[in-house]
């Protein structure tokens, strides 16, 4: 117990004796006035840099920095460039293969109803054929029908 | 190791933003120099305390105090920037320190005891108790400066320094385990001299 008692009366002695030795002391004279003429300096020297302005709007946004950079638009306008005319040559195409597959679609219809209207015809050219009539509705000279009309 | 402490610094800054909030000073932004001014001795014998070292003390002092300038519109109230301004002098001290060429730890064995008159015992001890202080290992030695300086408790201690509250327990323990040793043979071999 006594040796307790005495082990808690160094420790509270030891606290007590390193309060007052790290107790708070006085910073150096003139240091106020140093510290203030170092802000000064450092205030002055963020304030001469070019995008200054810039970044006390937008201190922390990096991209805003990227688009004022005019080294960044080159690239970035050759490439928009490029892009805008491979998807007008892209749809000039497309026009183009359109129009040659409806060309192509007529032409097929055309040559169908053709066909269609030969067919059709052919028994009446055979039929007039054998009346000695052309298509033309001439008669030849010397038929039978030509002679009876006659 | 310094990203260690750069990290631990980030989320004790979270605390410090919550305890602006908490205080509920939603005052106009305060100004540098009354800042300065008040909290100058604090910063200077915080550095001093843990560096040994009055230049290199000033050095870090200033080096916070202009780190404060140049993040002024963050700080929300005085207590906000007290708590601000220790964390960073805590961990601007430990970088410093960590710097080969200011390294200039007390060795303990060389201390030695000159002649004292015996009314200047006290004074003697008491400078010798802070080298004693500045030659502990960094994490202790911090720990103890802001346990018995600035006279906070281990809680606020963990979240200043970024550290589990465990270890900052088991720093002080140490710390003041090592002291009263070293302590307690410099009070003997001052003893033994007078005899």
């Amino acid at each position: 117990m006594s040796k307790d008692v005495g082990m808690n009366e160094n420790h509270e002695a030891l606290e007590i004796a390193l309060r007052e030795a790290l107790r708070r002391e006085d910073a150096p004279a003139g240091f106020a006035e140093r510290v203030m003429a170092r802000a000064a300096v450092q205030q002055a020297k963020s304030a001469g840099e070019p995008l200054a302005p810039l970044s006390r709007l937008a201190p922390a946004v990096a991209w805003w920095r990227w688009i004022v950079d005019r080294r960044a638009w080159a690239p970035a306008l050759a490439g928009a460039l490029l892009l805008a005319l491979a998807a007008g040559w892209y749809q000039q195409q497309a026009q183009q293969r359109a129009e040659a597959e409806a060309r192509e679609r007529a032409k097929e219809e055309a040559l169908y109803a053709l066909r269609l209207t030969s067919e059709k015809l052919a028994p009446a050219r055979r039929a007039l054929a054998q009346l000695g009539i052309d298509l033309e509705g001439n008669i030849p000279p010397g038929s039978s029908t030509g002679s009876q009309r006659q | 190791m310094e990203q260690i402490e750069t990290q631990r610094a980030l989320s004790a800054e979270r605390h410090d933003e919550a305890l602006a909030l908490c205080s509920g000073a939603a005052e106009s932004p305060l100004d540098f120099e009354p800042l300065l001014r008040r909290h100058q001795g604090m910063v200077y014998s915080i550095a001093r305390n843990f560096l040994g070292d009055t230049g290199r003390a000033e050095e870090v002092a200033q080096e916070v105090f202009l780190q404060l300038h140049s993040e002024l519109n963050r700080i929300e109230s005085n207590e906000h920037a007290a708590a601000w301004l220790r964390r960073v002098t805590a961990h601007r001290s430990i970088d410093a320190l960590r710097n080969p060429a200011s390294s200039r730890s007390v060795d303990l064995e060389s201390l030695k005891e000159p002649e004292q008159p015996a009314e200047q015992r006290d004074v003697f001890l008491t400078e010798s108790l802070r080298r004693m202080v500045a030659s502990l290992p960094e994490k202790q030695r911090i720990t103890i400066i802001l346990r018995y300086q600035e006279d906070l408790d281990p809680g606020e201690i963990a979240r200043v320094l970024g550290m589990p509250l465990a270890t900052v327990k088991s720093h002080l323990r140490r710390a003041l385990d090592m002291l009263r040793q070293k302590s307690g043979r410099l009070r003997g071999a001052s003893g033994a001299q007078r005899k």
